[in-house]
């Protein structure tokens, strides 16, 4: 019964942004990373963890925040900026699951249009950790795009649509995406971390945009 | 004093959140414009159990040339537009100029335009219902009833019809004609796609795939886009193909600001684009075809594929092939006047 409350427990508080390894059993408070890959583009991304004193089912409860960057064309204007929270608990031994919670807001602009995105997200994923590394055998994430400002520009009311609509848009749907990830901790201050997941929207429609999602990390604990 | 001000707050925060105007991606003519099926006020043809968007241009006592447009999945815009003028509004009065491009043909044709099932402002459908096959009765039907209303409003009746086909408009013309050759008096080819396996394999190798376009602005916005809104809805899918038209294939040379309406986004994946497959057969019965086939190039696109116009024509047995300099795969909407000069030329009515 304890196991299927930690796993319910551990589900409700579900994004894994990063790899943990061991970090949540180590003495280190915080964790920087970078992490590359495509996602759903060719991007990368800078953050922070931190573990706090906060414990929930006596498993630590970590905090996180993340500026994702196109590779090719970094800046504010097609940036992602990600708030959120961690939980690891293990259910037995090495086996455990780690859940994260998330909201983001995101820009884009195109030729076509500007847009800023406003979502919620929650993942999990359910492996096994050991001291220097780790293996995710099913990772789960599922985000909501509440809502998006869409502006049109002038390419786009001349060439396709005069008529387009500017302004507050509801509906623009969610994803999924399914994977699994592995890491390797080096001289307990050093992570690396590969994941492979594949993406469908959230009504299980195909994504049309890149079939895989790859990601490479790299983390140092502090 | 602290909780009132907290009150007036969130009051006044909830009033400015729903005095702003929200709209819904899927509801049509937000983002993209109403099909036939949703706007009345669209031109219209009733064919083969479906509304298709059409117009025509022309005394219909000219002969009868059909125009078929490319894509999958795109429109006739940019065949009636041109490049320097306003482009075709849908409506046709409420178009501040004549209709341009090669509707200018009406003055020797009776020029018949439609958007293709699934494609431009006719109806989207559901990729079961986009098939070449369809596609092929689709033109067929446009065409008998096109016939038709010639003889009932001026008593003449034609056999044969006029086609043009431009790029994936080509490859249905072409297949029209190996099925259907006594239906056709003469074909003009712009770019057409592919008649072939052997022709598509020539294509692709000549052609950039996706992954060496990592990084390239287009690519990076259609991407993540997907960040913004995913395809769950038909119109949200078609909204952002509008991120790829016009830019995905450098080879093609083809200027963002060719126009169009909507970009049917299932056409692509559906079973249209079928040239890879081992059954792929348009061809087998094009020697009983009598009519003179044109293939027009432009020179930026004939700079990529050289060797593609001549392994497209040999397939007729009457065939030219003409280059227009300066101009790539949107050399219909760039260089109208060119084509239409080489067709008064070449074939006479």
């Amino acid at each position: 019964m304890k196991t299927v409350m930690n796993i319910l427990v551990g589900i409700l508080f579900s994004v894994n942004l990063f790899g943990q390894n061991n970090y949540f059993s180590s003495e280190n408070k915080y964790r920087a990373f970078f992490k590359g890959g495509i996602e759903p583009s060719t991007v990368f991304s800078l953050g922070i963890e931190y573990k706090s004193n906060i414990e929930l089912l006596g498993s630590p409860v970590g905090f996180y925040g993340q500026v994702t960057q196109l590779f090719f064309k970094p800046g504010f204007g097609n940036a992602e900026f990600k708030f959120g929270g961690l939980y690891h608990k293990s259910i037995t031994g090495s086996f455990g699951i780690i859940n994260s919670i998330n909201v983001s807001t995101g820009a884009i602009s195109t030729i076509n249009f500007d847009s800023r995105k406003y979502a919620v997200a929650g993942a999990f994923e359910i492996g096994f950790y050991k001291p220097k590394w780790y293996v995710s055998v099913l990772t789960v994430e599922y985000e909501k795009i509440l809502t998006s400002h869409i502006e049109h520009t002038d390419h786009f009311k001349t060439v396709f649509y005069e008529g387009a609509q500017d302004g507050w848009y509801k509906g623009p749907g969610g994803s999924w995406q399914f994977g699994l990830e592995w890491g390797k901790t080096f001289n307990q201050k050093f992570d690396l971390h590969i994941e492979l997941k594949v993406p469908f929207t959230e009504n299980f429609r195909a994504y049309a945009g890149s079939p895989y999602h790859l990601n490479l990390g790299l983390g140092y604990r502090f | 004093m602290k909780n009132k001000i907290h009150a007036i707050v969130t009051f006044m925060s909830l009033m400015v959140l729903y005095s702003c105007e929200t709209y819904d991606m899927d509801e049509p003519g937000n983002l993209l414009p109403k099909t036939v099926d949703e706007d009345p006020l669209l031109p219209r043809i009733e064919v083969n159990g479906t509304i298709l968007h059409s117009e025509a241009f022309g005394d219909i006592q000219n002969p009868i040339m059909i125009f078929l447009h490319g894509g999958p999945g795109s429109d006739y815009r940019s065949m009636i537009s041109e490049k320097g003028y306003e482009n075709a509004n849908r409506y046709p009065n409420e178009r501040t100029t004549v209709p341009m491009g090669l509707s200018k043909l009406r003055d020797e044709y009776y020029c018949v335009f439609y958007d293709q099932r699934g494609a431009g402002l006719s109806p989207r459908f559901e990729k079961a219902k986009l098939t070449f096959a369809i596609y092929l009765e689709d033109l067929k039907a446009v065409i008998e009833r096109t016939i038709k209303e010639k003889l009932n409003t001026t008593g003449i009746k034609d056999e044969r019809v006029y086609l043009f086909g431009y790029s994936f408009g080509g490859l249905l013309a072409n297949g029209f004609i190996n099925k259907y050759p006594g239906l056709v008096k003469h074909v003009v080819f712009y770019e057409p796609a592919p008649f072939t396996k052997e022709n598509w394999e020539y294509f692709v190798e000549n052609s950039s795939m996706v992954f060496a376009q990592i990084g390239k602005e287009w690519l990076d916005e259609y991407l993540l886009a997907h960040e913004h809104f995913t395809p769950n809805d038909h119109i949200q899918a078609d909204y952002q193909m509008l991120l790829v038209a016009n830019r995905a294939q450098p080879e093609f040379h083809e200027e963002e600001n060719n126009p169009f309406w909507r970009y049917g986004s299932l056409t692509g994946s559906a079973n249209l684009d079928f040239g890879m497959s081992d059954n792929f057969d348009v061809t087998s019965n094009l020697s009983s075809f009598s009519g003179n086939a044109l293939f027009i190039s432009g020179s930026l696109s004939m700079h990529e594929y050289s060797e593609y116009l001549e392994m497209q024509s040999v397939f007729y047995n009457r065939s030219e092939e003409f280059i227009i300099e300066g101009i790539g795969h949107s050399g219909v909407w760039q260089k109208p006047d060119e084509i239409i000069k080489i067709i008064k030329s070449t074939i006479k009515p």
